[in-house]
């Protein structure tokens, strides 16, 4: 049913879709965020590299400064020249070289020409070897030259002793100035390429998560202009299937309208069907009760017709004999008496005066039988009365009967228990379609190739008729009982039942103001009980009036 | 003088017994039964030649009784009398072969009459071919099995296996499934026409018919007894789309048809009633005095199609064209 779908429809989808657009969302708005927090990543370590390159080359510079007042201090020492000068530039620059080498290698703040830059250890392996490296000869050769570079080795000294100090001093820096200036370079260029690396790492980074993000907002784009699209379609469709409803609607106005005038129509049409239904059973049971003494009458016709010319013959023989010997002609008296004789010996054989009269009174019988039939056809159908009269209802049964004989005759005994006088105010020939049909059924319920009995009673109390109808047939089912009333419902095969026996059954019922119970026991039998006001108020009346106009 | 052939008649309305008692008593032995057990122990007393019984009766329906009564007297001929309404239940005696005449309520007593007659006359050929059959196995007891059972039902097993069959006045698509199975064992042709059903009659050994009975201008009866009477041996089938009880009763009064078959057929029900209404055709080809049909035809001439009319005018034209291609 489109009613139920449709509400669910509008509950579900939306909700689902909303759920998609705030994933797209999310996702996009993380892709975005991940890009700025890249780019800060970026800029902060760029820093710290420029940092680490800057304190580097500042290492650099320091060792050669450091390296070039040593010389120029060896050279005032050996010149007799002050040599304070040299030493103090030696003392800066060494110092300088120092803090840096240490910062570097293990991490910590160093001030640079009045600037304090906070540096963390190298994290990265190559870069951080080259400069363990550097540390590990700086740490061979630092004491003696920081002492010097106090002055403390120098005091007290003499010039031999100071020129040996700074010797040993110079020889140090200068044995190790290649591994050390080398090594700085090194440096250099590895945090240099490092930062590149990295640099080069981020950016790419930053680039996938642009391009995805693009991605997530195109495929969002995608994604709601499709859902607003069917969203249109489905408004669409709504509109379509609420037009369509309200074309449904309209169609079943008109339809039940129709329906309505259908069913005054049928009501009448079934009143009709009722008629014509019991017009073909009583066809039926009529045609085929009449053609019995039909038949045999015919026969007999036939039969009297031929002994009549057999008995007229013998007549004219015997008249013959008697004008013979009136006539005194002797001489053929013998040849004319053994004519009649013969003439007369099948009269006398077959005993034919007597069966002809005979067959005569059983062909009175039969006429008076099918004068019975059709009496009581008339009676059964009573089509010349629609008031109510006061019938005799043992009487309407009979004549029921006679009609369902055809039926009845090979399945059934019928018992009859009629009560004295039974009469109701009723309309006879509805009652008859009646009993008719609770015959009928009851017949037709006992299984072919048995025979049972249907047991007719007829009782009065105060103010009811009480009829009962039992059969010895095949039951109904449990199931089937509260149905059997209703209009077209039969168990019989296509052909055999049209089902409005008993719905016929009920209405005629209702008409009379009366009631109808059914009891079965499937397998034993069926006993249906009818009660009828003796009297017709005459409200009924004028309902039933109105129903049969 | 002559003994009286006798012959029973059973209904439960004794007017209807005193009535064709009185009817038939000058050349019968009239006994009569107001039920179906009283008339199985007359049968069983009596040399029956003829029964008829009513349809519709208490205790025993008629068909019922004539079943009976083929078992203890098979070669008592069987007729059965009926009403307005046993249309219906008759149908199931249509095919079983148990009854050789069907007469309507009220019935016509020169009907009646001539039945009896007929009756008694297929009666005694039948004990006739019973002894010379009885006498032949007594000779050579294997040569030859002729069974002559009663009436419709006479088996005779002949090894001949090839039979000619012909479909009539069916599209040849409704058939084809029917033509092709039974291809394997017979000659098959199927004709839309009577015209066609005509000329191929007259051209082939044709031993089967399948026909419709409802053509529309032509009475299918009719056309099939005209066949019947210009080649006896010809066993018909009628194979159509309704069940029509007064059909199937004028089918088996005037056509002794083997069987009133109603779509749908199963395929082997079919294969099953051709292979045995070949073997009938063969059996009246070869022992034509075991045709009933034919022997009840030449007993009352009238049942014969009529010399002049129409069809039998139209069969003789399409043998005649035959005639003159072949000469
Ligand atoms: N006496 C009964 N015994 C058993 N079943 C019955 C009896 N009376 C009625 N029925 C059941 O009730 C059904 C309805 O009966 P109803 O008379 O209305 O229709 P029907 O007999 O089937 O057809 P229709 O009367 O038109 O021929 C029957 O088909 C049958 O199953
Ligand atoms: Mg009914």
């Amino acid at each position: 049913m489109p009613e139920s779908n449709a509400p669910q429809l509008t509950a579900t989808a939306p909700a689902r879709q909303y759920g998609e657009l705030i994933l797209y969302a999310v996702l996009f708005f993380a892709l975005v965020a991940s890009v700025f927090v890249l780019n800060i990543i970026l800029s902060t370590q760029s820093q710290k590299d420029a940092t680490q390159i800057f304190c580097a080359t500042r290492q650099q510079r320091a060792w050669q400064k450091a390296r070039k007042s040593l010389e120029n201090a060896q050279i005032a020492v050996a010149a007799g020249a002050p040599v304070a000068a040299a030493l103090a530039e030696f003392n800066g620059a060494i110092k300088n070289f120092d803090a840096v080498t240490r910062a570097l290698h293990t991490g910590g703040t160093l001030t640079l020409d009045a600037t304090t830059i906070t540096l963390e250890r190298i994290e990265d392996a190559r870069a951080a070897h080259i400069i363990d490296t550097l540390y590990a000869i700086w740490s061979k050769g630092r004491e003696p030259l920081l002492q010097l570079a106090t002055g403390a080795a120098l005091r007290d000294k003499t010039i031999n002793d100071s020129l040996a100090a700074i010797g040993s001093a110079a020889e140090f820096v200068v044995g190790n100035d290649d591994a050390v200036f080398n090594g700085t370079q090194e440096f250099i260029v590895k945090l240099g390429q490092l930062s590149t690396e990295r640099t080069a790492r981020l950016q790419t980074l930053q680039v996938v998560s642009l391009v995805s993000s693009i991605l997530v907002f195109l495929f969002m784009v995608f994604r709601v202009s499709f859902s607003l699209r069917k969203q249109d379609g489905i408004i669409s469709e709504r509109t379509e299937e609420i037009i369509a409803q309200r074309d449904t609607i309209a169609q079943e106005k008109v339809f039940i309208e129709k329906l309505l005038s259908d069913l005054k129509e049928t009501q009448t049409q079934l009143i009709q069907s009722e008629k014509m239904a019991s017009l073909g059973q009583m066809v039926a049971g009529l045609a085929h009760e009449v053609n019995t003494p039909l038949g045999f009458v015919k026969n007999n016709i036939q039969v009297t017709e031929r002994n009549h010319a057999i008995i007229s013959d013998a007549l004219d023989a015997y008249m013959k004999l008697g004008d013979t010997i009136e006539s005194g002609e002797l001489e053929h008296l013998e040849k004319v008496l053994l004519n009649a004789k013969a003439a007369a010996e099948k009269i006398r054989t077959f005993d034919l005066i007597s069966k002809t009269k005979k067959i005569l009174a059983s062909s009175v019988v039969g006429a008076e039988r099918i004068q019975e039939l059709i009496s009581n056809l008339k009676n059964f159908s009573r089509l010349d009365e629609t008031s109510v009269k006061n019938a005799d209802i043992n009487a309407g049964i009979d004549s029921a009967l006679m009609i369902a004989e055809n039926v009845i005759k090979q399945k059934a005994d019928v018992v009859k228990h009629y009560a004295p006088s039974v009469t109701a105010e009723c309309y006879p020939a509805q009652l008859n379609q009646v009993f008719l049909n609770l015959l009928t059924n009851a017949a037709q319920a006992i299984p072919d190739g048995t025979r049972g009995t249907i047991t007719i009673t007829t009782r009065l109390d105060n103010t009811n008729v009480i009829l009962n109808f039992a059969d010895t047939g095949k039951g109904i089912a449990p199931e089937n009982l509260k149905k059997i009333f209703e209009p077209f419902f039969t168990t019989k095969p296509i052909g055999q039942g049209t089902g409005l026996g008993l719905s016929i059954v009920y209405k005629i019922i209702e008409r009379h103001q009366g009631s109808i119970e059914v009891k079965s026991d499937v397998g034993k039998g069926t006993e249906f009980e009818i009660r009828i006001p003796r009297k017709l108020s005459a409200n009924a009346q004028l309902q039933s009036r109105a129903a049969l106009a | 003088m002559k003994e009286l052939s006798q012959v029973l008649l059973v209904d439960d309305e004794p007017m209807i017994l005193e009535s064709l008692s009185n009817l038939l008593e000058f050349d019968y032995k009239v006994h009569s039964a107001t039920d179906g057990y009283i008339a199985l122990e007359l049968l069983k007393k009596h040399p029956i030649k003829v029964i008829m019984s009513d349809q519709r009766m208490p205790k025993m329906f008629g068909h019922e009784l004539l079943r009976e009564a083929k078992k203890i007297s098979p070669n008592t001929i069987r007729v059965l009398l009926t009403g307005y309404s046993d249309l219906e239940s008759i149908m199931q005696s249509v095919n079983a072969g148990e009854i050789f005449r069907y007469i309507n309520k009220p019935w016509n007593p020169d009907n009646i009459m001539n039945v009896f007659k007929l009756g008694v006359q297929l009666h005694d050929k039948l004990v006739g071919l019973t002894a010379q059959h009885k006498a032949m196995q007594a000779a050579a007891p294997a040569a030859v099995s002729v069974a002559p059972s009663p009436q419709r039902n006479i088996h005779i097993e002949v090894e001949e296996k090839n039979g000619n069959v012909l479909f009539v006045g069916y599209k040849s698509a409704e058939v084809t499934e029917f033509v092709r199975q039974l291809e394997r064992r017979y000659e098959v042709t199927s004709v839309a026409s009577i015209d066609e059903a005509f000329k191929e009659v007259a051209k082939r050994p044709v031993s089967v018919i399948v026909s419709d009975v409802r053509f529309d201008e032509i009475d299918g009866v009719e056309f099939l007894n005209t066949i019947k009477t210009e080649y006896p041996h010809v066993v018909t089938v009628i194979l159509t789309e309704v069940m029509d009880a007064s059909l199937a009763i004028r089918s088996i009064n005037e056509l002794n048809v083997f069987k009133y078959l109603v779509k749908p057929v199963q395929k082997q029900e079919f294969e099953q009633v051709i292979n045995d209404a070949t073997t009938k055709s063969s059996a009246y080809k070869n022992a034509p005095q075991t045709n009933l049909h034919l022997s009840s035809q030449q007993l009352s001439p009238s049942s014969r199609a009529a010399e002049d009319s129409a069809l039998r005018l139209k069969l003789r034209a399409a043998q005649a064209a035959l005639l003159k291609g072949k000469s």
